[in-house]
């Protein structure tokens, strides 16, 4: 680390006290997880608005989440939701401005494409579980909020098990937050979206 | 300077340890307009690059370049540019996977968990 003469008594003091294999370990394997964790954000933010490319931008997405997730790093998990929310913001943007985006982008993403909608959902699904898993429930609120949105705008017919997914999730994080009458609520909506289900079966 | 060349100085470079000028060689390679036409050379010239920009830790020409290259493409050819990015994404796995199986789980989560208390 030092050539001999080099070091001042306090950087000597410093390493006396720190662990410098530790250190120099370390200092090789940050910058390769570094470089992993921004060349996906960097795909992200390329693929952001093509709705062609959509897989690809999901699975980038689900790799980051998965890996903050496994690796228990929660603040890195935060800056990788925000992009998403980010870039969620842009396409709600963007759907109200659509003659702004056809003359530029080739293939964007729009909210009233079926097909887009649906894999949109995919992610967010899966961002709110791993967010869960993270137990960092404010974020996972936050994209609850975006799956309600999509949910809204997707048939009625064919999201009821979305839906037992959503209530179920909903009722955790109220749980969590002490709103107990909302718990309580999203409970009722996921019994009455079973009662529903087992009854058609029945018939 | 033909993509082939510029692909055989790119190449050179990288055995003599001058990867940045490898890298300004294939960013030029990729933004001459003679060559948009040359789908298959193209992609040569972005896989290469990615190769260097991952051999070298190095994000920013790597940014730059997917941008301009999405931008050229995603008018004509949807289909390279999947197979570029799905190449990035194998060739980015391919770095965790190594780190996991060399250093183990356990030493990545002590690195990058927010609940580890470091030292220093």
């Amino acid at each position: 680390m030092f050539q001999s003469g080099e070091a001042t008594a306090e950087q000597l003091m410093l390493i006396a006290y720190c662990d410098l294999d530790e250190l120099m370990e370390r200092n090789k394997l940050q910058p390769k997880i570094n470089f992993f964790l921004e060349t996906y954000k960097i795909i992200l933010d390329t693929l952001r608005q093509n709705s062609r490319l959509m897989e690809l931008y999901n699975t980038s997405a689900e790799k980051l989440l998965s890996f903050c997730t496994k690796y228990k790093c929660k603040k890195e998990f935060l800056k990788v939701s925000e992009v998403l929310h980010q870039h969620f913001q842009h396409i709600q943007k963007a759907a109200k401005q659509p003659d702004l985006i056809n003359n530029k982008i080739p293939y964007p993403v729009r909210l009233t494409d079926e097909e887009a909608t649906s894999k949109l959902l995919d992610m967010r699904q899966a961002q709110l579980e791993y967010a869960l898993k993270m137990d960092l429930w404010s974020d996972a609120f936050r994209t609850s909020e975006t799956i309600f949105f999509l949910i809204n705008r997707r048939d009625k017919h064919d999201i009821k098990q979305i839906l037992e997914q959503f209530f179920g999730h909903m009722a955790r994080i109220f749980w969590k937050s002490g709103n107990t009458l909302f718990h309580t609520y999203a409970l009722q909506n996921l019994l009455k979206i079973v009662r529903q289900s087992n009854m058609k079966t029945a018939d | 300077m033909t993509p082939e060349s510029a692909l055989k100085t790119a190449d050179q470079h990288c055995n003599d340890g001058l990867w940045q000028q490898a890298l300004t060689t294939l960013h030029q390679a990729l933004g001459n307009r003679r060559n948009k036409g040359n789908n298959a050379m193209m992609e040569r010239l972005m896989v290469a690059l990615i190769d260097i920009c991952v051999k070298n830790n190095n994000t920013v020409a790597l940014r730059e370049n997917l941008q301009n290259f999405r931008n050229l493409f995603q008018h004509a050819s949807m289909p390279l540019l999947e197979s570029v990015f799905k190449y990035l994404i194998k060739e980015n796995n391919k770095i965790l996977a190594e780190i996991e199986k060399k250093e183990g789980s356990e030493r990545i989560t002590l690195l990058m968990s927010d609940d580890t208390t470091n030292s220093v």
